[in-house]
């Protein structure tokens, strides 16, 4: 009898699982309760450890780097004037983009909202690449929201919960962005490779696309996620198939995902929103009208 | 009396294995070694089984896998299963053999991180994960491996102090027959 009764819990365990493992493994904006009770519970704590352990590291890693500060002082000196150098440049071609844009009668588009967040726990295995930052609906985090850091693209919000959310990186399986490669603005798709996630995948949208090792990839602002010329990374190896057919390359992203520290959510702009919620209620409307 | 004690043994490893999440995914998470980052819990989980058993390895892998998996978010139940897995397999190999060896503690938990990062990576891929490159597969599996034989000597007292909740729970049901 005890045998039969093992036998049936048993039963009853693995379908549960395997009915709940079914249920997530689709996508989900967000989680139950007793997952968003549990995240945003254990958020103080995983802030207060991850501090503390990032100081700890810092420390060390700081005693090993010390020998070696004089040198790369100076080397990032030299970096900092070509850069400001740059930077007047920029900013001379931005005044330029502007006052052509105003005359063409082109609207320019308002800045994005932008959500400043620190990473506060990675994913629990190697087989995925997420981050939990410490910013949540509270803070206006939704999900599908843009996530980037000072070198470039990030990857994108997958789960809200009230103080906390969840990051999926451009290197795992579920991710892909809409690229160009800067060189001949010939459009892309970046793609996840899940492990060892130092590397992306690029396939090319047009045939016989010349993409060469060095190029530059950037978003192509295409979606809605992030804005036109955001730094995805730098072509590796380009793989081209048989007879030249098809053309494949690995894209080593400019985020360094290993050390990430702080990102920036990219909020939805207002004019978008707006545009969103009219469309909205132009489809609500009819099927008002027609319930009337 | 005893099951107010009983009780706030439960509590403490609850509190435990809490605990050795938030440093998994908060604490060690900035010490990779060659880019993988420990799965502590598997480490207690394998550490309990070896002087416990299959039965409390199996449930004790299958509740800690459940909570990791509900901070994880995906796939929710794949990491009970596979911790489930790699306890049952080191309580059966811990019964039949002398497991305070620190040999035996070292093999178990290597073998276990191999079982449960196969069982793992063959149901996500069940489930739509890509299969990773064979290579990824065997660098991660044994890089995480022998990071777990790092962390044993730290982590396995907490497994014997862990044990003695079962010990007392066996104990009391013993005297209640």
């Amino acid at each position: 009898m005890r045998g039969w009764a093992v036998v049936v819990v048993a039963g009853l365990v693995a379908f549960l699982l395997v009915s709940a493992i079914f249920l997530t493994s689709r996508g989900r904006d967000g989680g139950t309760w007793v997952e968003g009770a549990m995240r945003d519970g254990l958020a103080p704590l995983m802030l207060a450890v991850n501090r503390m352990s990032r100081t700890v590291t810092g420390l060390w890693t700081t005693a090993a780097t010390l020998r070696d500060a004089h040198a790369e002082n100076e080397r990032l000196r030299a970096e900092l004037a070509a850069l400001r150098e740059e930077n007047y440049r920029l900013q001379e071609y931005r005044r330029e983009n502007e006052a052509l844009r105003a005359a063409l009668q082109l609207t320019l588009q308002s800045p994005v909202p932008a959500i400043h967040a620190e990473v506060i726990a990675r994913p629990l295995n190697n087989w995925w690449s997420v981050l939990t930052i410490n910013k949540g609906s509270r803070d206006g985090v939704e999900p599908l929201m843009g996530v980037v850091s000072p070198e470039g693209v990030v990857g994108h919000v997958r789960a809200v919960n009230y103080l906390t959310a969840e990051v999926i990186l451009l290197t795992d399986p579920r991710s892909a962005v809409g690229g160009i490669v800067q060189r001949t603005g010939e459009p892309v798709l970046v793609e996840g490779f899940g492990y060892p996630g130092t590397h992306l995948r690029l396939r090319p949208l047009v045939a016989a696309a010349d993409i060469q090792p060095g190029d530059i990839v950037v978003t192509s602002g295409m979606s809605q996620l992030f804005d036109k010329g955001i730094p995805i990374g730098r072509v590796d190896e380009v793989d081209v198939g048989p007879y030249g057919m098809s053309v494949e390359a690995t894209v080593r992203p400019f985020v360094d995902f290993g050390t990430l520290e702080f990102v920036t959510v990219l909020g939805v702009r207002p004019e978008l929103r707006a545009q969103v919620e009219e469309e909205a209620a132009g489809l609500a409307a009819p099927a008002g009208a027609a319930g009337r | 009396m005893r099951t107010e004690r009983t009780g706030r043994r439960w509590l403490a490893l609850a509190t435990v294995v809490l605990g050795l999440l938030v440093v998994q995914v908060a604490g060690l998470a900035h010490v990779p070694i060659f880019g993988v980052r420990p799965e502590l819990l598997l480490v207690f989980v394998l550490g309990v089984a070896l002087q416990w058993g299959a039965g409390p390895g199996l449930a004790l892998g299958l509740v800690t896998g459940f909570l990791a998996d509900l901070i994880g978010g995906y796939l929710v139940g794949l990491s009970a299963v596979s911790y489930a897995a790699a306890g049952c397999a080191a309580g059966f190999i811990g019964e039949r053999l002398y497991p305070d060896r620190g040999l035996v503690v070292l093999a178990i938990v290597a073998g276990g991180t191999v079982v449960s990062q196969v069982v793992y990576v063959a149901g996500a891929s069940a489930f739509g994960l890509p299969w990773p490159p064979m290579d990824g597969l065997v660098k991660v599996t044994l890089t995480l491996a022998a990071y777990h034989l790092l962390l044993v000597p730290v982590v396995y007292p907490i497994c014997r102090w862990a044990g003695g909740v079962f010990v007392a729970r066996s104990g009391d049901a013993g005297l209640e027959a």
